[in-house]
């Protein structure tokens, strides 16, 4: 990963000439942001080999849809937008394939302490939470979902989200006051 | 922006342990900051991304697949057959359009000038002769080269062509049929010509003789045979009786047992 990085090229102008088919844009482009993606997406798939498809798919969907992008908001938000529902696209497609398991992101006891300092009494309300409102507050708050998106990650109908998610406000309300 | 995320933290969050509502402070500062979007990506592993981006970059590079590929391989058939398939001259649009209009003309002709059906069953036969002909013309086979310089080219590259164009060729001239004036026999007497004669081409193919030429023998050959017998025999369409119908079943049977005999010369001048 040695070649050029153009560092005077803001992500939305590396876009621009990705539009305009500059394969080497793609590049420096995917070196800046498919870590992140691989990362932020392992947290919402267990499956290591489906995880790297999503990637390549997403900047594939990048390259293709380049062209049509309108600079609004950050490019990272972009790739985001198109990497959730690349995944979402594929987890339907491997309907038999291990969801998402809340349950197996437990904070251990060395977070717990990380986290009282940083994020207070908010962090102690989220933590109380159960998994299954935390995985639908990430998300439809977070990952920026609709909750038809969201049940289709979660592997939940819509209306559940829904409901798991005015519980969740619920508590979280009484938890800060 | 001044706060960025501690390093333990991010060491943590890359390997997947991190809890809940620490990832979510996380990945709402990554999709803002270039600095911490940076020291995440030292901490992933550098030939799991260069693996990936091999995968994106050979689909960029790769060739758009028409929608007549597509539906072929979603029907099941194999891509590398479909590609084979897409690639012969007298599989495309352009070939399929002109033996269509061809057709055409032939059923127009049996119809307006009360030719019989005589026209059209010269024609349908020759189609599949012509069409493997052209399968092959070296030059106007985009992957001629490819073919004589592959191993496994020869027969099975030529069955599976000359396949397709018999399929198609048949198809066409099935559907032409159906506007002959004087429907009966006639609808299918182009039938086992059409076998006889592009059977014929393949086993002659094995000799030095070219492709092109050959399929030209067998053309000229075949339409001064049936006005022939038809000025012999003083009847018409006599070629497509009974006799003529058996005897050119006889020279499929024998130029199938030829072809498959004489495999090996499919191996040596390809498309020649």
């Amino acid at each position: 990963m040695d070649q050029a990085s153009r560092p005077s090229e803001s992500d939305a102008d590396l876009v621009t000439a990705i539009g305009g088919g500059d394969a080497l844009a793609l590049r420096v482009l995917y070196e800046r942001h498919a870590a992140w993606l691989l990362v932020r997406l392992s947290h919402r798939c267990a499956d290591p080999a489906l995880v790297e498809e999503v990637v390549q798919d997403t900047f594939l969907a990048v390259w293709k849809g380049a062209p049509h992008y309108r600079g609004e908001g950050e490019v990272p938000a972009w790739i985001w937008g198109i990497g959730i529902r690349r995944l979402i696209d594929r987890l339907r497609r491997h309907r038999a394939m291990a969801l998402f398991d809340p349950l197996a992101h437990e904070p251990s006891a060395e977070d717990h302490v990380l986290l009282g300092i940083e994020h207070g009494d908010l962090a102690g309300a989220l933590d109380r939470l159960s998994p299954e409102l935390r995985a639908v507050l990430q998300a439809t708050v977070l990952d920026g979902l609709t909750s038809r998106e969201a049940g289709r990650l979660l592997g939940i109908p819509s209306g559940t989200v829904k409901t798991r998610l005015m519980r969740a406000r619920r508590e979280l309300r009484e938890g800060l006051a | 922006m001044s706060w960025h995320v501690d390093e333990p933290i991010l060491d943590l969050y890359a390997s997947g342990t991190l809890g809940d509502p620490a990832v979510y402070s996380v990945e709402a500062h990554l999709v803002t900051c270039t600095r911490c979007r940076g020291e995440l990506s030292t901490r992933v592993d550098e030939s799991r991304l260069d693996r990936i981006w091999v995968g994106v970059r050979d689909r960029v590079d790769a060739p758009r697949a028409g929608i007549v590929e597509r539906l072929l391989v979603q029907a099941g058939i194999p891509s590398h057959v479909v590609r084979l398939l897409m690639t012969t001259p007298s599989l495309r649009p352009s070939w399929v359009v002109s033996v269509a209009v061809s057709l055409a003309f032939a059923v127009l002709a049996d119809r307006l000038v009360g030719a019989g059906a005589l026209p059209f069953l010269v024609l349908a036969p020759l189609v599949p002769v012509v069409g493997i002909a052209a399968a092959f013309a070296r030059p106007i086979d985009p992957v001629w080269e490819i073919g004589a310089a592959t191993p496994l080219g020869g027969f099975r590259l030529t069955m599976i062509r000359a396949a397709a164009v018999l399929v198609l060729s048949v198809a066409l001239a099935g559907v032409a049929a159906l506007g002959l004036p004087e429907p009966g026999w006639t609808l299918v007497a182009w039938l086992l010509p059409s076998l006889g004669l592009t059977g014929l081409t393949l086993a002659l193919s094995t000799t030095s003789a070219g492709m092109p030429n050959v399929a030209g023998a067998v053309a000229a050959t075949w339409s001064v045979g049936v006005v022939l017998a038809e000025w012999l025999a003083d009847q018409r369409l006599a070629a497509f009786d009974a006799r003529g119908q058996v005897l050119l079943a006889l020279i499929a049977v024998a130029s199938i047992v030829v072809v498959v005999a004489r495999r090996d010369a499919f191996e040596r001048r390809v498309g020649a």
